[in-house]
């Protein structure tokens, strides 16, 4: 079975301070961090390997940076890292990098599973999961907790209501795992080492993957940033109805 | 004559602001009003016309969405549509979408939204705006301005796909306000062909399973809801937490009560919190405990006395009795 992990970086919250009434972001620390989701999405991933015997494959795009977070995969117990580097990628929004890890999974090959988290920390959007199943064709069970794989089928757990519900979909399929599903394993001492010293994770252009310039033109357009008001605090309702509105708006349940 | 005549055939520019219409217990859910109310507020300005979606089984009539602003609304009455699946929803809105192309698609930031949403898009070629906490029409460039909230509400980005048709945007609530409901408003209902062949849901639902979600210490839980002695009863401090998928804390004096135990008391003397959600029922909310939950993100406070500490610091209060206000706010959480 092979298993295709795809992963992002982001910013790390810890690191910096949004001032609201100045509208301005605050950079005190820039570490760039894999995404929490994915990091519970490759456990997943190497969960399945443990039990099954699998191989898995991660992919990420990004600038050089995006070698550290496939390097931890790999010193995780990934066992080929493939970083998707060309300079063409960096502008690319959910429709591209969804039609990006399309080709490089179609160029991976055999490819059994997708997992990738369910949003990221930063956008929160979402998207691209759900994108990439449909650039394969496949498809998708979103915000999964645990997903384990018997004949040929994948059996997805996903919250329902106030208790749990089972899925199944045959393969292949894309998994999208929720943040907290699992507990990330840690890497061994030594296989950091190694990552860095002995093992270079292999880097896929756009003409690796034929992708032409057209294919990788966003469509979204960037028109900065908003800051929403101070936080409001003392308000009072009236009615549950009215919090369970307002819990929903501030995307909190 | 209807508006449809005037239109002629079908053309491929897109044209059109079409909202996917969601109902709940027989009747569109608030989201959807709303998002037409928006919708009808844009297509006054553009002077196009406002299509709903509702697609399901056995759908009765739905006055309400016209008299939110629907001109015409598009149903699509099949067995197969019953309980949402992507692939045949997928399918309806893809045949529907081809004969005409809409200029502008609108979905709740649900989960039916988010599946769909992106596969639409991705099928179409076009950009998404994802959960839009308010959105806008440009008319000078005839574009979808849509801000979206990152890293959890921090800041938030705005964004546009002005080269993208449709245009396709996930909706919070609250992004528009209420909508004019106005029952004398003119519009038509109109069934959908639905031609399921060959396409049936790829993900089957098997049924409730048995699942333990991973334990997490409580300094690290995402929900809390906690209880103190006026909660009157540490029942409805479980009740809601069972509901919400929360773990369940409380302040010293539910310690005293008996209710909990010490590595579950939040406070100076306990564990200091940082969740994205703390619910605290009949939490008076002294200085040690405020300093417990100060790293909190939204902090919802319910509490019989109105002039409790806890209220003013809260991000929303509700003063009542928790033995009334926790039933109907698990009963809203539900639907």
């Amino acid at each position: 079975m092979k298993i295709v992990v795809a992963m992002k970086q982001v910013l790390d919250p810890r690191g910096f301070t949004v001032n609201r009434k100045a509208e301005k972001i605050f950079v005190n620390r820039e570490e760039w961090i894999t995404n929490p989701a994915d990091l519970c999405a490759l456990e997943a991933a190497l969960a399945l390997k443990d039990k099954l015997g699998a191989e898995v494959v991660v992919l990420s795009g990004g600038p050089a940076r995006a070698g550290d977070a496939l390097r931890d995969a790999w010193a995780r117990g990934a066992d080929r890292a493939i970083h998707l580097s060309d300079k063409a990628f960096s502008t690319a929004d959910g429709c591209v990098a969804a039609r990006i890890l399309a080709k490089a999974i179609d160029k991976v090959g055999a490819v059994d599973l997708v997992v990738c988290g369910d949003r990221a920390l930063d956008t929160g959007a979402g998207e691209v999961g759900p994108r990439l199943a449909e650039a394969l064709g496949w498809p998708q069970v979103l915000g999964a907790l645990d997903v384990s794989v018997q004949d040929g089928h994948a059996h997805a757990v996903k919250p329902d209501g106030a208790g749990y519900a089972e899925l199944e979909v045959g393969l292949p399929a894309l998994v999208t795992l929720a943040a907290g599903a699992n507990q990330p394993r840690y890497p061994h001492g030594g296989r950091i080492m190694e990552s860095y010293r002995q093992y270079q994770p292999e880097a896929w252009t756009a003409p690796d993957l034929g992708l032409s310039e057209d294919e990788l033109k966003p469509l979204v357009d960037q028109r900065g940033q908003s800051f929403p008001p101070e936080r409001q605090r003392g308000t009072l309702l009236d009615s549950p109805e009215e919090l369970v509105r307002l819990l929903k708006r501030n995307r909190v349940i | 004559m209807s508006f449809a005549d005037m239109y002629g055939s079908p053309s491929q520019e897109p044209r059109d602001i079409w909202v996917v219409a969601e109902v709940a217990a027989g009747k569109p859910t608030s989201l959807t009003l709303e998002m037409i109310g928006g919708a009808r507020t844009m297509a006054d300005g553009l002077g196009c016309y406002v299509h709903a979606i509702v697609l399901g089984s056995g759908v009765g009539e739905l006055p309400e969405l016209v008299a939110a602003g629907a001109d015409r609304v598009h149903v699509g009455d099949d067995a197969a549509l019953v309980e949402f699946a992507v692939e045949p929803y997928l399918k309806v809105l893809c045949d529907l979408f081809t004969a005409q192309l809409p200029e502008i698609v609108l979905f709740g930031a649900t989960p039916l939204g988010d599946e769909l949403a992106p596969r639409l898009a991705q099928r179409f070629g076009g950009g998404l705006l994802t959960h839009c906490a308010s959105l806008y029409m440009d008319e000078i460039e005839r574009v979808l301005v849509g801000t979206h909230p990152v890293y959890e509400g921090e800041y938030s980005t705005v964004a546009a796909c002005p080269q993208a048709r449709p245009e396709i945007a996930t909706v919070l609530p609250d992004a528009f306000g209420p909508p004019y409901l106005d029952s004398y408003r003119m519009g038509e209902t109109e069934p959908v062909t639905v031609d399921l062949s060959g396409v049936e849901a790829r993900v089957k639902r098997v049924g409730p399973v048995e699942f333990t979600p991973l334990e997490v210490p409580l300094r690290k839980a995402r929900r809390i809801v906690s209880g103190g002695r006026q909660a009157g009863g540490f029942e409805y401090v479980q009740q809601l937490a069972a509901a919400l998928g929360a773990q369940v804390a409380g302040a010293r004096e539910a310690m005293d009560e008996g209710w909990i135990t010490d590595e579950r008391v939040v406070g100076v003397l306990g564990e200091t919190v940082r969740p994205d959600l703390y619910v605290a029922i009949g939490i008076r909310g002294d200085m040690y405990h405020a300093y417990g939950i100060r790293d909190a993100k939204f902090v919802v406070a319910i509490h019989p006395e109105a002039d409790a500490p806890i209220l003013k610091s809260a991000d929303a209060g509700l003063v009542g009795d928790p033995a009334e206000i926790v039933p109907s706010l698990i009963q809203a959480l539900q639907q």
